[in-house]
């Protein structure tokens, strides 16, 4: 077992004094630790698995799917799965399999897209809040509790009422009400770092604000905000689908998981696949994605360590 | 007495006993046994529009005052003109000009009110001085256009000579003006006292007890965007009012809720008034064998169509006109676009994948004017209806080689299930067999109406439900010049002058003969392809085992007085 020791990560750079000739230990970043307690987890390992799946096909699915996912009447309507068509055909007769490989790409497009848009504003938010303290915390601290007051759906509504329903606008719509979360993670990480005896050295030294946030707050608060990060990807395509359910997600014909179901399931009780299908691939996706997010707070989390 | 005469006399009184006891209490005729409850019971999606018939503009709306109000005639479940505050058919005089409509002398309003030839001058020049949807019914009349327009109080070209004779005055003759007048809409006769006491024009609909007609029922309550009740009127003037003693109807419930609440037993039918249960639920009661009995497919005197702006855009014949300027044009530089689109869409499968396997609508290939009706063309009439992929594409690229005319099309709708679902399937199918994109832009009707008659779609959805079985219905709303001006009906500011003229000879004829005229006239828009027709329109009705009497004609329900319930 190799013995974790404080990395160079959390000391300044100009601080940094390298022992020689001393016998150290084994050493390992505390990414490669995360890592190796990551693989070790079985669940967090069948959670990347299938998250590789659910990317690959959203890859493969730019380039080819089985039939186009707009084209319709490739069969009977309503046609429950055959060799043809393995997931079965939906009630414009379009194939399954291809509209559920062409919603992986949305997904994954809307998921990442707004994990990461709302990511980098609760990231610069929440740094600023933390570390200028004051007014500025104040005054963010306080848009974050009057936003948290207000349903995140009714917000994502008026939005996509206002702007339309493309995939971008869909992503801003989820991001301006996803990143308060990560905001608040981001804003205590940085009120407890900054009183870390390497910021005060780095501010001893004359180092500018900026360079401090950047080189040695955010790094240091780096591990959980990839948790919450992963956790915002999962939230996000639920987010989409839940909005496509009410009509609002992204205009047909894209093959959006939520409005494939929304659409399916009037005929649920002739046809249940056309809802089954999405829903079984959109509850796989979130679910690897939150295996996965268990797995890094596990293994980032230092009190999780043996 | 003889033996035998005891014995006739005992058989008649058996006889009258039998006939006594069938069709006393707890009997329907013909040995129907009724239930003890005779209220009838649907749903609406949406409340209904107005319940004034100087208002009235919907489909909806028409079932109720159908029922609550009473016309000179009336169609009978078959569609089959019949006298109704009218004794007889009126005399016409021999320049077609001058008809004289005799009354019955019993008609009274539901609140005792005695009507007369003045009460029908009264509340016609009311509907042409408030000059809604259907005011034009009675634009034939002389003078009713100045009353509509707001110049006149009086309609010149109407008169009532004594309390039970009616004279109306044409400009010029119209063999449409009957089938009009039968329609259950503005000419309908009003209670002046009792609007007055309801509160006048705006608010009488709002109270039951001023909401006064002569019709068979009365409406008895009612919440807005609730529900509404209505009861037969007792010893009305018009005879029986069947079995029925109440008709209660839910506001605001979608198709999946009604056909819920029908399967719960709730309701004893799903569709009337407009209100049919969705297509999917259609589809399911089709395929199940015990719930298929339930269903009834009406058909329905709908078309709906893709329509082309002759003025603005690619597919227009002259672009840059003026709406209601002529758009005949020997180089029509829109003609080929409008017959690559139309003979791009297979019918077939858009009614197979938009109307749960061509149940709930069937494939237009007839023209305009739905299947069924007066005028209607014939299967296979329109040439450009007929789906052929490969001259599609090859018209379509002799049209539009590089794409540019299409870039950025849009295919405007109001936005509903139904709806959606048939213009995703025409969007595929442009894209599969002409290879564009074009991109669907939903809305609500009442915007999709605003625009449409601003001229503003390129390409839209257009559909009629004919108001009455006659083509001049169609042409002089849709299609004629004068209907091609902004703020009217003619969506597509389609102007062919030569087309009019045929139009306005048929129209002065009576329908037998305007009929051939009509066809001619209506071959001249299929030519032009003014609309890319699409589908006929069905109804489809869930009624519970144990009702009788309930059902569509193509254009209304079946009357409230031919309905009851058996016992069950």
């Amino acid at each position: 077992m190799a013995t974790v020791v404080p990395t160079a990560l959390e000391m300044p750079e100009e601080l940094q004094v390298v022992g020689a000739g001393e016998e150290l230990p084994e050493q390992v970043t505390l990414w490669q630790d995360a890592w190796r307690r990551l693989t070790r987890n079985r669940m967090a390992v069948i959670g990347l698995f299938i998250i590789a799946i659910f990317v690959v096909t959203a890859l493969v699915s730019f380039v080819w799917t089985p039939y186009p996912t707009w084209r319709q009447a490739l069969g009977p309507t309503y046609q429950g799965p055959t060799l043809l068509h393995p997931f079965g055909l939906d009630d414009y007769g379009r194939d399954l399999l291809s509209r559920v490989m062409g919603g992986a790409a949305i997904a994954l497009g809307v998921g990442v897209g707004a994990s990461t848009l709302a990511s980098t504003i609760g990231i610069v938010l929440g740094l600023v809040a933390g570390f200028y303290r004051g007014t500025i915390d104040w005054g963010i601290s306080l848009l974050i509790n009057i936003s948290y007051g207000v349903p995140d759906l009714l917000i994502a509504l008026i939005l996509v009422v206002l702007i339309g329903r493309g995939i971008q606008n869909i992503i801003l719509a989820i991001s301006v009400t996803a990143w308060l979360g990560m905001a608040r993670l981001v804003r205590g990480q940085t009120l407890a770092l900054r009183e870390r005896e390497f910021v005060e050295a780095a501010r001893s030294i004359g180092t500018k604000n900026l360079k401090i946030l950047t080189r040695h707050i955010l790094p240091n608060a780096l591990g959980p905000i990839v948790v919450q990060a992963t956790y915002l990807v999962p939230a996000a395509i639920i987010f989409e689908a839940f909005l496509s359910l009410l009509g609002l997600g992204i205009p047909p014909p894209a093959p959006s998981w939520g409005s494939m179901a929304s659409e399916g399931y009037k005929a649920l009780q002739i046809a249940p696949h056309i809802v089954l299908v999405p829903c079984l691939a959109l509850s796989l996706t979130v679910l690897a994605f939150n295996w996965v997010g268990d797995g890094l707070r596990d293994a980032i989390d230092p009190r999780m360590r043996r | 007495m003889t033996g035998s005469s005891k014995f006739r006399s005992l058989a008649i009184a058996m006889g009258a006993l039998f006939v006594v006891a069938a069709c006393g209490s707890g009997g329907g005729g013909n040995g129907e046994t009724l239930a003890a409850d005779q209220t009838f019971r649907f749903g609406l999606s949406n409340d209904v529009t107005s319940l004034d018939p100087a208002h009235v503009d919907s489909a909806v709306d028409i079932t109720f005052l159908n029922e609550v109000f009473t016309g000179l005639y009336k169609f009978d479940n078959n569609l089959k003109l019949v006298p109704s505050g009218a004794t007889a058919l009126p005399t016409i005089s021999a320049d077609g000009l001058t008809w004289t409509f005799p009354l019955r002398h019993d008609v009274v309003f539901s609140n005792g009110d005695k009507v007369t030839s003045a009460d029908w001058v009264w509340s016609w020049t009311r509907t042409l001085r408030l000059n809604d949807a259907y005011a034009s019914n009675l634009y034939a009349i002389h003078g009713a256009q100045d009353v509509a327009n707001g110049v006149a109080t009086t309609v010149s070209g109407l008169s009532a000579p004594d309390a039970y004779t009616l004279v109306a005055k044409l400009d010029v003759p119209a063999g449409y003006f009957l089938t009009q007048l039968a329609m259950p809409t503005a000419a309908e006769v009003l209670d002046q006292k009792a609007i007055a006491a309801g509160g006048g024009d705006d608010h009488w609909t709002e109270n039951v007890s001023s909401y006064i007609g002569s019709g068979p029922f009365k409406m008895t309550a009612r919440t807005p965007k609730q529900s509404m009740d209505f009861a037969p009127v007792k010893n009305w003037w018009g005879g029986d009012t069947g079995k029925l003693t109440g008709v209660h109807v839910d506001i605001g419930l979608d198709d999946v809720s009604r056909v819920k609440k029908f399967e719960s037993g709730g309701y004893e039918v799903v569709g009337m008034a407009n209100n049919g249960p969705g297509p999917d639920d259609v589809l399911r009661y089709k395929n199940d064998p015990t719930k298929s009995k339930l269903l009834t497919i009406f058909p329905g005197a709908r078309s709906t169509a893709l329509g082309f702006n002759f003025v603005k855009g690619p597919f227009a014949s002259k672009p840059g006109a003026t709406p209601g300027q002529d758009t005949t044009n020997p180089n029509d530089p829109g003609l080929d676009g409008r017959r690559a689109f139309s003979m791009a869409i297979d019918r077939a499968q858009l009614a197979d994948i938009a109307c749960a396997h061509a149940i709930t609508c069937t494939p237009a290939t007839g023209g305009p004017i739905a299947k069924g009706l007066q005028g209607y063309l014939g299967d296979g009439a329109d040439p450009y209806s007929k789906f052929d992929a490969t001259a599609a594409l090859a018209l379509y690229k002799k049209w539009d080689p590089t794409g540019s005319k299409v870039k950025g099309l849009e295919l405007r709708y109001n936005s509903n299930a139904s709806n959606d679902k048939v213009y995703q399937n025409v969007q595929a199918q442009l894209k599969q067999n002409l290879g564009i994109d074009v991109k669907l832009a939903p809305s609500d009707f009442p915007t999709l109406q605003r625009d449409r008659q601003q001229k503003l779609p390129i390409l839209g959805r257009e559909s009629w439900g004919a108001d009455y079985d006659h083509p001049q219905d169609w042409f002089d709303n849709l299609f004629t010049c004068a209907q091609a001006p902004i703020g009217r009906g003619n969506d597509q500011a389609y102007c062919n002058p030569a087309m009019d003229t045929i139009v306005t000879a048929a129209d002065a004829k009576p329908l037998a003969q305007a009929v051939p005229d009509y066809i001619t006239a209506q071959k001249m828009m299929v030519s032009d392809v003014v609309w890319a027709t699409m589908f006929y329109g069905t109804q489809s009705y869930m009624i519970q085992s144990y009702v009788r009497g309930a059902g569509y004609n193509s254009l209304y329900d079946y009357n409230w007085e031919g309905i009851r319930l058996l016992s069950h």
